[in-house]
């Protein structure tokens, strides 16, 4: 009856996949959000950026954007074991909980990637003409998506952490964005580094150091929250 | 292979002594009935005994082969959820318990078990989602679950709320099943005594706010 | 333990006096300087609070042990508010000195985040009614929040920034005069030990009025 903790871990992968595909309003609805964010700031910073400001503008908005929409995609973690309270049966059954978070952790940052990938092209798209001579580089990707290790680690325990208090939807920002806002600042800079041009190694091995760090931390208390 | 508890007291602060100081033992290949009326503990029991939920005092441990065990494989099935992933179908849900246990899931076996509760149309068990099914359905859905699982005891909270009359049949027949496979189990129910009489092997009454008495 | 309190504080009142009042002034900053023996004090103890919650939720977390959970409250209450006197002494000595009240300085803007954390935790108390739930929730924040402070603390070296850079442990010799920095080490000795003694004074009362909440309920119910 033992299953290993690679293959319990795939499990759960699998599981979550299947889970995020067959509630498609789970991806649509932070995408969704996302794009009525980049419309309003465009509509509040009007026509006429000036050309220095317009990378910093560029980053700041989609920074912005992804700390809105990514909380409520995070905050909805563990909304399908609350469902009808697999949590308690996850609980009682004989899995690994790092086997479980593992699973949760993985899916959820590629399907957050989902979201991201598409509101940066977004982005870019409602600030194209004036972008013409902006350099798109792998490292201003990248930089996202390291943000997105460290804070999908954090979102989720988050998630699980608060998932049965009442006050979980004001609760759940208030420590969302200071703890997570270490990743987003050193990202928002590599970010605009990458786009200028500047040396960037050291901040990103800081920023990937800062994801192991925030993924051993949540891992450890996930186990303490579940037995 | 028995389990065995000793001396179990549990209170909500101070304005309910659910039990105090109860004992008992169950034995493999034995069904242990839990009776009561409503607020006399017996999901609290049942909770505590699937470790989801701390004890005042006492010692709750599986005795096998002279060795004795406080943490052992055990599945609970709910009175109030299901335990359920709404959005997947019946196949799904089951595949992914049965996965967690490292049991290997086989299609045709799994089929045949559905049709036996009534899931005869292939559609309904593979395809649509869990979140579209009836109470009954769920209920079914939760049982198969739990029967299908390999672990030796089985804790069962109130499990034929929502059964229709076929579906308590054949629930009892599973039991019977599940005895000659030498599981513990521990089923609860605020009535229907009547019903469960051929099967249960104990009784157990809870009274609120007085010490558990022990009726064979 | 109130009278540990006031001797403390008196001890405190009387050397911030007797700084305040001393003739010796900064060659750059003028008199504002003096700040400096309230603001870093301050901003220490708000780091030392979040080590107290983190070593309480520790305690709560992995070994389970209830008494902890009073001293974990006290702790986030105090360093809340030590939290917000750091920021406003810091404002009143950016004024001056940088030109501004606020800039969005990394060091500024983490303490700041660190302030809304406290300030959240207490939320989280409220909201969290039974211990159990306080046990589990509250302690593992606690531990999330004290993983926050060497982030504060690096963010001078990673992130280019308007404050001072580290001057007072550093491994070199620190560029602070001794006549400021002998001074400086009393007043953040006697901050902390205030502080730790406001804890201890806070963890008491919050103790006293669970016991009494008991009382109260065992009464009702009997």
């Amino acid at each position: 009856m033992k299953c290993s903790f690679l293959k319990q871990t795939v499990v759960f992968m699998k599981h979550y996949a299947r889970c995020e595909l067959s509630s498609k309003e789970r991806f649509f609805a932070p995408l969704l959000f996302s794009a009525t964010l980049l419309v309003m700031f465009n509509f509040s910073f009007g026509e006429s950026i000036p050309r220095g400001y317009m990378v910093n503008i560029f980053v700041a908005e989609v920074f912005i954007t992804l700390l809105f929409s990514l909380q409520l995609s995070f905050m909805r973690q563990f909304d399908l074991e609350s469902e009808d309270n697999a949590f308690e049966v996850l609980r009682v059954s004989n899995v690994s909980y790092y086997a479980l978070f593992l699973g949760k952790y993985f899916v959820s940052v590629i399907s957050i990637l989902c979201v991201v990938l598409p509101s940066v092209f977004l982005a870019w798209f409602f600030l194209a003409a004036d972008l013409v001579d902006v350099e798109f580089s792998f490292y201003f990707y990248f930089s996202i998506f390291a943000a997105l290790l460290g804070l999908s680690a954090l979102g989720s325990l988050i998630s699980a952490l608060l998932q049965k208090l009442s006050g979980r939807e004001l609760l759940y920002p208030l420590f969302f964005y200071p703890l997570g806002s270490p990743l987003f600042l050193l990202a928002q800079q590599i970010a605009l580094f990458a786009l200028e041009g500047k040396e960037i190694f050291s901040l990103l091995l800081v920023l990937l150091g800062l994801d192991l760090f925030y993924l051993v931390l949540a891992l450890l208390l996930f186990d303490e929250i579940m037995t | 292979m028995k389990l065995c508890v000793k001396n179990l007291s549990f209170s909500y602060g101070f304005y309910s002594q659910l039990f105090d100081h109860l004992s008992f033992e169950v034995e493999e290949g034995e069904c242990l009935f839990i009776g009561g009326a409503n607020g006399s503990g017996k999901t609290t029991l049942l909770r505590i005994l699937a470790g989801l939920q701390d004890f005042s005092s006492g010692n709750i441990h599986v005795e096998r082969a002279g060795k004795f065990f406080s943490r052992f494989p055990r599945e609970y099935l709910q009175t109030e959820s299901n335990g359920l992933f709404c959005h997947l179908s019946a196949f799904q849900n089951l595949r992914f318990w049965l996965d967690t246990q490292g049991q290997k899931v086989n299609l045709d076996t799994l089929s045949k078990e559905a049709c036996e509760w009534g899931f005869t149309n292939p559609f309904v068990f593979k395809s649509l989602a869990v979140k579209r099914f009836s109470t009954g359905m769920k209920k079914k859905l939760s049982l198969m679950r739990v029967f299908l699982s390999e672990a030796p005891i089985l804790l069962l909270d109130e499990p034929l709320n929502g059964l229709d009359e076929t579906s308590c049949h054949l629930f009892f027949k599973k039991l019977e099943q599940l005895k000659e496979r030498k599981k513990i189990i521990i089923l609860s129910s605020h009535g229907r005594l009547g019903l469960c009489e051929k099967v249960i092997s104990h009784k157990l009454f809870l009274s609120s706010f007085e010490e558990a008495r022990r009726v064979e | 333990m109130m009278k540990v309190v006031f001797f403390f504080f008196f001890c405190l009142v009387l050397v911030w006096g007797s700084f305040l009042a001393s003739s010796q002034v900064d060659v750059l900053q003028g008199e504002v300087y003096k700040i400096l023996y309230i603001h870093v004090p301050n901003a220490l103890c708000a780091f030392f609070s979040s080590f107290l919650l983190f070593l309480s939720s520790l305690f709560i977390l992995l070994g389970k042990k209830k008494k902890f959970l009073p001293y974990a409250k006290a702790s986030a209450d105090i360093g809340f508010i030590f939290t917000l006197l750091t920021l406003v002494t810091g404002s009143i000595w950016g004024k001056p000195t940088w030109g501004t009240w606020w800039t969005w300085d990394a060091r500024l803007t983490t303490t700041f985040l660190l302030a809304i954390l406290y300030g959240a935790y207490h939320f989280l108390w409220q909201v969290a009614e039974t211990t159990e739930k306080r046990m589990k929730i509250c302690s593992v924040i606690g531990i999330l929040i004290f993983a926050d402070i060497p982030i504060i603390y690096k963010s001078v070296s990673w992130w280019r920034t308007l404050h001072q850079p580290p001057s007072l442990f550093v491994a070199s010799s620190s560029p602070m005069s001794s006549s400021i920095y002998w001074p400086l080490v009393v007043s953040i000795i006697l901050t902390l030990l205030f502080s730790l003694s406001l804890i201890v004074r806070r963890a008491n009362n919050l103790k006293l009025a669970e016991t009494l909440e008991e009382k109260a309920m065992k009464s009702s119910f009997s």
